[in-house]
């Protein structure tokens, strides 16, 4: 049961392919989930369906924290949520949903962002004797 | 015996208004309430925030139940291992276009496209079938009417449809429940005005199925009739019956030439 709903839990993330250096990109997400506040009752029975929600969103961006949400009771079923950042440099943006049962899920993009000469600007501080290709 | 007579009279009366209502459909049979320039998706009804919600693909929650049909679709399962897409290309026996023709006759049988689905799972691969309204049979029925999006609807209504063409078109100016309405008052006379907090649309089904915000999930045209049967205080039918298909018959019929908008949102 628990895996087949897990089966059915979609997650939607939209970050832009490419930036400007210094350009402010929105972040779009989406999470397929019941969002049971605890409160309705089956209407042939009369028991009350037990409360299940995300209440919790972490958005990191290079394994650093960047935006999070905590929600309550209240927020609609398939929650959308955006954001917007700024670009500095290259990199993996990654979004965690946790349940009030302590599930997780995650869903990840990349980014690149480029400077006015059109070259990348990746994350790490390279030296002048190794090249970026040998990092890559 | 004047009674007598007076009885005599008021049953001819009745069963002489009785033939010339039904006189009065036939010649006007395939007189449409709309003509083709003044026809309305119902998207121009609903709000601004809603309209914008169902125009960007990403905030559509329906896309959702889209994106698990093409799944599902493609997904290869049974004894037989084979999947939709093993039987339906993109060149041979391609989908693209098929919703824009549903509910038609087949078999002697009106069926809408959850039934088509589900009679090609039984049939053709050996599957059960799904149950009516379940949330994978929609997925697929809302994939199947995407991928003809931006098509004209196209049912074809004369020929061996026409018996269910006018039970349906009987069904819609029929008054019922209640509150005695008939969906002719609303849909007809009164599309553009306000009920309550919404403005009434003409009552198109070209977005189904649509992403209903009241209940939170995709549903299909016969959940729709049900709450509006509802809201009427009338006993609904239940999901995938005959009548509901007629009536779906006339309601695609009266939208003809709009293109197809799965998955829309409304309120």
């Amino acid at each position: 049961m628990a895996n087949e709903e897990r089966k059915n839990w979609r997650r939607r993330l939209k970050v832009p392919i490419s930036a400007l250096q210094g350009e402010i990109i929105t972040i779009k997400t989406m999470a397929e989930h019941t969002m049971e506040p605890g409160v309705r009752r089956d209407p042939e029975t009369g028991v009350i369906y037990p409360k299940k929600i995300i209440n919790l969103v972490i958005c990191r961006f290079n394994g650093k924290q960047i935006y999070k949400s905590h929600w309550f009771s209240g927020v609609s079923a398939n929650p959308f949520m955006s954001f917007k950042m700024k670009a500095i440099t290259s990199g993996l943006v990654e979004v965690e949903w946790v349940d009030d049962y302590g599930q997780s899920s995650y869903k990840k993009a990349v980014i690149m962002v480029y400077d006015k000469n059109g070259k990348k600007i990746i994350p790490m501080k390279l030296d002048k004797a190794s090249s970026i290709k040998e990092v890559m | 015996m004047t009674l007598y007579n007076l009885i005599i009279f008021i049953f001819y009366l009745i069963f002489s208004l009785n033939v010339f209502s039904e006189e009065i459909l036939e010649s006007q049979l395939y007189e449409k309430p709309y003509e083709n320039n003044e026809l309305k998706s119902g998207k121009y009804f609903s709000r601004e925030e809603t309209r914008n919600m169902e125009l960007d693909e990403f905030e559509n929650p329906g896309m959702i139940w889209v994106e698990r049909g093409k799944e599902l679709f493609n997904l290869k399962v049974g004894k037989n291992n084979t999947s939709c897409s093993f039987c339906h290309k993109q060149e041979v026996n391609s989908l693209v276009g098929a919703a824009t023709t549903y509910p038609k006759v087949y078999k002697k049988q009106l069926i809408n496209l959850e039934q088509k689905i589900n009679m090609c799972r039984k049939h053709n691969m050996k599957l059960e079938a799904y149950e009516l309204e379940s949330n994978d049979l929609l997925s697929l029925s809302s994939f199947v009417s995407y991928i003809s999006k931006g098509m004209p609807m196209n049912v074809v209504v004369d020929g061996k449809a026409e018996k269910y063409f006018i039970k349906g078109k009987k069904m819609f100016y029929q008054r019922i429940g209640q509150m005695n309405l008939a969906c002719t008052q609303c849909h007809d006379e009164r599309a553009g005005s306000y009920l309550r907090a919404e403005k009434i649309s003409q009552g198109h089904i070209n977005g189904f199925p649509s992403y209903l915000m009241r209940w939170e999930s995709i549903a299909s045209v016969h959940r729709r009739f049900q709450f509006c049967n509802n809201q009427a205080r009338a006993q609904p039918l239940e999901i995938g019956h005959d009548d509901y298909n007629a009536l779906q018959l006339y309601i695609a019929w009266r939208g003809n030439s709009l293109p197809i908008e799965t998955p829309s949102v409304r309120r």
